[in-house]
Order: structure tokens, then C-alpha cells, then sequence
């Protein structure tokens, strides 16, 4: 049936399950699946297991969603320290297991391409080769689906094609149970249109058991299809597809919306304290019922202040006419 | 001659430390490197090529970005891929640069981005490793950024996020030179708010410039290993030049917060 993918965000984020492990697309603080997330604070789940960067998941570790991570990053980008993951490490809540930036896209990557592992040259010499710093083991408790979860972290061998010595480390395909990517545009039927940094998405995709897209905006499928070149990931690998404007606030959407600033610093503020962070969930999260409600509690002006301007693709900060000057 | 701050310093000398690299390449990490290669490429190597961990290659940025990943490292690139098609230009031998942000950094060059303390109990998580990593791995010359204090200058780091001249070798852990696991390339310079540290041919920090107003003895107090000084020379003091053209056109807003 035509139009059969989209359903509602309460509906997509219903396929999450306890114990899943989730790709949250975008990257740091640019095309985050936000909305999806507040819907995951909102629907409670437990027991997740992030992979790749931790940034804006922040508000999802405070509310207790997330136990574990198997990723490179858990900063706020140039935001700094994100508090609550620092209070749920300090409180031992979580696990973190880490690995480089390369090596957690090729843990992906290789599950995209059906590769039941790859060689990576990309961690010699450091700590992340470190057998007794391993986590991979406590992340296997955690997870709903056990054996999703590598028995080791990685393997190192000796490059049986070349003539010269050289240490490879293997690193296993990691198959996600969901993707939830933020994107600008998608079709009826699910394909999908990036504008932008486009992360790890498209490995995503086609890695995920599940993907779930949540859009800024969904148009006609004939009209993509126009220019598939365009097209970063094709209907066949999407499931569920969501409509959500102004879903990746207070992230950037490139074409769309700036960087939220504002939002941010303050959030970030406001969850150095658990009943900060209590206070700030419920004016933004549980007390949302709606993305509407959402978008007029953000109201016109803030709006309009973080709406893209083409072709740049973002707000320039002095207005257009200063940056045109200083070019 | 205008008063400026230790950040600023940081930029402007780490921006000088750029002029060299006129006509390479260079991947450039979050933050002060990015402040500080905007501001080389307006005054010293405009035809420095920079590239992003968010897959932007060769960057032309008309207004400072705040987050690594926006339509501001697109909008004018040579082409937006993904990430790896970046971080891989530095294993295919095309990085003469790596520019990154540093935590805590020993005399080697070994950066720690992950935790301070233990690892396994540790409670004071970082950044983590980000892209540092498959950079510090890589890249021909690798310049980091840091505050010179004696907890971030260490005897040894905490955590060996980002590999320096002596690096481990799994699965004992002994220290061997970068060369025996294979990688080549290395760490260049280190730039702090007190003055440029590079290395010697046995990979050992040293001083190589301290900064106008800053005595050897003060950065002998700040640093946590014994640093050798004995060849340093004074830098040649900030231009107005260089305070004007990040004041007013790199980072006019002071979104970066160095002033």
C-alpha cells in the first residue's frame, strides 16, 4: 500500500526494545534525531546500548535509557563535559567501552557490506588494543540480542598478504537492532535525501536490522527519483518513516535550522544537577505531547533566528549582508 | 602594543607554526585548531588544504563554525564524503599535518583524550577518542594544542589515546618506538600558552621557544616531567596584524571564548 511506512514517532519508537542496540544518526550536535529521542525518554526504554559518538544523547543517559556505550566520543562537541553522562559514570551506570573514531565506523561499515569482520590499521600503539580495558564482555550482559555484541573487542594479526611484517587488527561486524536518522527530506516510500554532513547514515541503513527515518519534510518518491545520485539511502532499507519538522532541534539541519546555541548551554547548565535535569525533561520532554506543542514552545522568533539561509545552508550569525562583506 | 591572552597566543603561534605547511594537507580536530588554521590561512598558508573528520575535503570556511559537523565545513568543500574517506587520507600517506586538541600529553607526545586516573574506575571521562586517534596514528606531523599545566604535562598519561614517538606494543604493553608497530610520521610540536615544545631525534619533548613575558623557570614549574630548556630562544612578540585579523575576522563574535 502506497504510503504504508509512515506511522507516528510514538508508533516508530515503539520498535525500540529494552536492551537494544541503537545508531542514533547525524553527528555530535548536527542532524540528531532529537524528537525521537525525547520520544525514547518519553516511552522509558531501558537498557540501551549506543554505538559511535555520545553526544546529544546526553538527556537520554539522564533519564536512565542508556547502560552502555561501544564508541569514540562523549563530549558535548566544543560544548565540553555533557553532564549527564559524567554523573552516570561517576555513579558507575554505565558502561563505556572505547574504540576510535575509524574503527567504530569499520565495526559498521562492515556490517553494512555483509563482512563478518575487517582489518584496521587504525588503533596500533595506543590503549584501545589494551586487553584488560575490554568492556565488550559487560556490554554483552546488557544486551537484549547476546551475540550482536562481539565476544572480543578485536584480534590482532599478522597480515597474511604481505611480505613484509605487519600487525592488523580485526574488529567485528556490529549489526545495530535500530537506526533512527533525522533527515531533511524522504520519500513516501522511504527514500532518502542527506543535505550535508552525512556521518556514518548510509552505513547505517544498510547495517540496521530496523531503520526508522524522521524527516523535516516527506515528498512525492517521483520527484527524488528525478536525481538518484541525490539519494542516500534507498527505500529498501528504510521501514518506518516519520514526519517531523524541526525534529533534529536543537541540533543543526543543514538547509534548514542552525545550531541552537542558547538551547544547549542552557541544557547544559540546568542537568549538573539531577533535579536540574528532572526540572528541564519535564518543561521540554514529559511535558510535550506533541511535536506542535513542541515547535510553538520554541516559538516564531527563536524560529526565525536559527532558520538556514541559502545557499550557505546555515544562519549567518551578523545577518547575510555582513558575511557577504566579509568573503 | 595591545594586551592579548594566553588562548590568543595559543592561536596566533600555533598559526605561525602553520606557515610552513603552505601548499599540504592537513586534518584538523575540534576547536582551537580550528580557530587557529583559520587564522593561518588568511595571514600565512592560504593554500594549506584542511580537511574535516566530517568527510569535508579541503574546506573553505566562510564563517567560524561552532559544531565540526554543519553546513558550515559543506558549504564551499571540494566534496562532502563521509568520514572515514577523510581519516583515511592519513593512513594513504596524504597528511602532512594532524592539528588536535590535547588533555594530558607526556614527553613522548602520547595524548590522553579518553579519562584522567585509573581507567577502569576512572570517574573523570574526556572527550574520548575521537578522530585524534586515526590522526596521531597517521599524519606526517602531528601539532598539538594545549593549557601548559603540570597536571596536563605528565609523567606518564593516564591513558594512551593518541600515539607519540614511544607508543605500546600489545599484547605486553612495553613502550617501543612508533616505527616497530608501524606507524610512521609523528608528533611535531606541542603549543601552550607559555610557549612551543617539539622533539628531539630520540623523541623526547623539548623547549624549543618561550613566549615574550614568560620565563624558562615558570614553564619548568608547569611542566611534570623534566623538560629540557637549555636550546630555547624568546618568540618574536604578537603583531597587531595578528590580533586584528582574529579579533575582527576570524572569530569576531568570540564564539571560541578566547578573549
Amino acid at each position: 500500500m502506497p504510503g504504508e511506512k509512515i506511522v507516528s514517532l510514538s508508533e516508530a519508537v515503539q520498535e525500540v526494545r529494552n536492551g537494544d542496540i541503537v545508531l542514533l544518526g547525524g553527528l555530535i550536535d548536527a542532524r540528531r534525531p532529537m524528537a525521537a529521542m525525547f520520544e525514547i525518554m518519553r516511552q522509558q526504554k531501558k537498557d540501551l546500548i549506543l554505538l559511535a559518538f555520545v553526544a546529544l544523547e546526553d538527556p537520554l543517559i539522564g533519564a536512565g535509557c542508556v547502560r552502555g556505550v561501544h564508541g569514540c566520543y562523549t563530549h558535548m562537541g566544543i560544548f565540553g563535559k555533557a553532564p549527564c553522562l559524567q554523573r552516570a559514570v561517576r555513579e558507575n551506570k554505565i558502561i563505556i567501552d572505547d574504540i576510535g573514531h575509524a574503527d567504530s565506523m569499520l565495526c559498521i561499515i562492515a556490517a553494512a557490506y555483509g563482512l563478518p569482520f575487517v582489518g584496521s590499521p587504525y588503533s596500533l600503539g595506543t590503549d584501545i588494543l589494551n586487553p584488560a580495558y575490554s568492556r565488550v564482555e559487560e556490554l554483552r550482559q546488557i544486551a537484549r540480542n547476546k551475540d550482536k555484541i562481539p565476544a572480543v573487542k578485536s584480534q590482532m594479526i599478522d597480515n597474511p598478504f604481505s611480505d613484509q611484517p605487519q600487525r592488523v587488527v580485526l574488529l567485528p561486524a556490529i549489526k545495530p537492532d535500530v537506526a533512527i536518522i533525522h533527515v531533511q527530506q524522504v520519500g513516501t516510500e522511504g527514500t532518502v535525501r542527506i543535505d550535508g554532513v552525512q556521518g556514518y547514515d548510509s552505513f547505517d541503513a544498510l547495517a540496521a536490522d530496523k531503520v526508522i527515518i524522521t524527516a523535516e519534510e516527506i515528498v512525492p518518491e517521483e520527484y527524488l527519483r528525478r536525481d538518484p545520485n541525490r539519494n542516500l539511502i534507498p527505500c529498501t532499507e528504510v521501514d518506518m518513516v516519520v514526519h517531523v519538522p524541526w525534529g533534529g532541534h536543537p541540533t543543526l539541519v543543514p538547509n534548514y535550522y542552525d545550531l541552537d546555541l542558547e538551547f544547549i548551554k542552557r541544557y547544559q547548565l540546568a542537568a549538573k544537577t539531577p533535579e536540574g535535569f528532572e526540572q528541564w525533561a519535564q518543561e521540554w520532554v514529559y511535558g510535550i505531547r506533541s511535536q506542535a506543542e513542541y515547535i510553538q514552545k520554541l516559538g516564531a522568533e527563536r524560529q526565525q533566528k536559527l532558520r538556514a539561509v541559502a545557499p550557505f545552508g546555515f544562519a549567518p550569525r551578523a545577518g547575510l549582508v555582513k558575511l557577504l562583506e566579509t568573503m | 602594543m595591545t594586551a592579548y591572552t594566553p588562548k590568543e597566543a595559543i592561536a596566533i603561534y600555533s598559526a605561525r607554526l602553520l606557515k610552513e605547511f603552505d601548499g599540504k594537507s592537513a586534518i584538523i580536530g575540534i576547536g582551537m585548531p580550528v580557530l587557529a588554521t583559520l587564522l593561518a590561512k588568511r595571514l600565512y598558508c592560504p593554500r594549506l588544504s584542511a580537511s574535516i573528520e566530517s568527510g569535508s575535503f579541503d574546506v573553505d570556511i566562510k564563517e567560524i563554525p561552532f559544531s565540526l559537523f554543519g553546513a558550515r565545513l559543506t558549504y564551499g568543500c571540494s566534496a562532502q564524503l563521509d568520514n572515514l574517506a577523510v581519516l583515511s587520507a592519513a593512513v594513504r600517506g596524504k597528511v602532512d599535518v594532524g592539528f588536535l586538541g590535547g588533555a594530558q600529553i607526556d614527553r613522548y607526545g602520547n595524548l590522553n583524550s579518553t579519562a584522567i586516573g585509573d581507567y577502569l574506575t576512572s570517574t573523570d571521562r574526556l572527550a574520548g577518542t575521537g578522530g585524534a586517534i586515526d590522526i596521531g596514528c597517521y599524519a606526517m606531523h602531528t601539532i598539538t594544542v594545549m593549557a601548559h599545566e603540570k597536571r596536563r604535562l605528565v609523567e606518564q598519561v593516564d591513558y594512551l589515546t593518541t600515539p607519540g614517538w614511544y607508543v605500546k606494543n600489545w599484547p605486553d604493553g612495553n613502550m617501543v618506538h612508533r616505527g616497530q608497530v608501524g606507524l610512521p610520521g609523528g608528533p611535531y610540536a606541542v603549543v601552550t600558552n607559555l610557549g612551543i615544545m617539539k622533539f628531539a631525534a630520540g623523541g623526547e619533548m623539548y623547549l624549543d621557544q618561550y613566549f615574550p613575558g614568560v620565563s624558562v623557570e615558570q614553564i619548568q614549574e608547569h611542566t611534570g616531567f623534566d623538560l629540557n630548556v637549555s636550546g630555547a630562544t624568546e618568540a618574536e612578540p604578537i603583531t597587531e596584524e595578528e590580533l586584528h585579523v582574529l579579533r575582527l575576522q576570524v572569530d569576531p563574535l568570540n564564539l571560541y571564548g578566547t578573549r
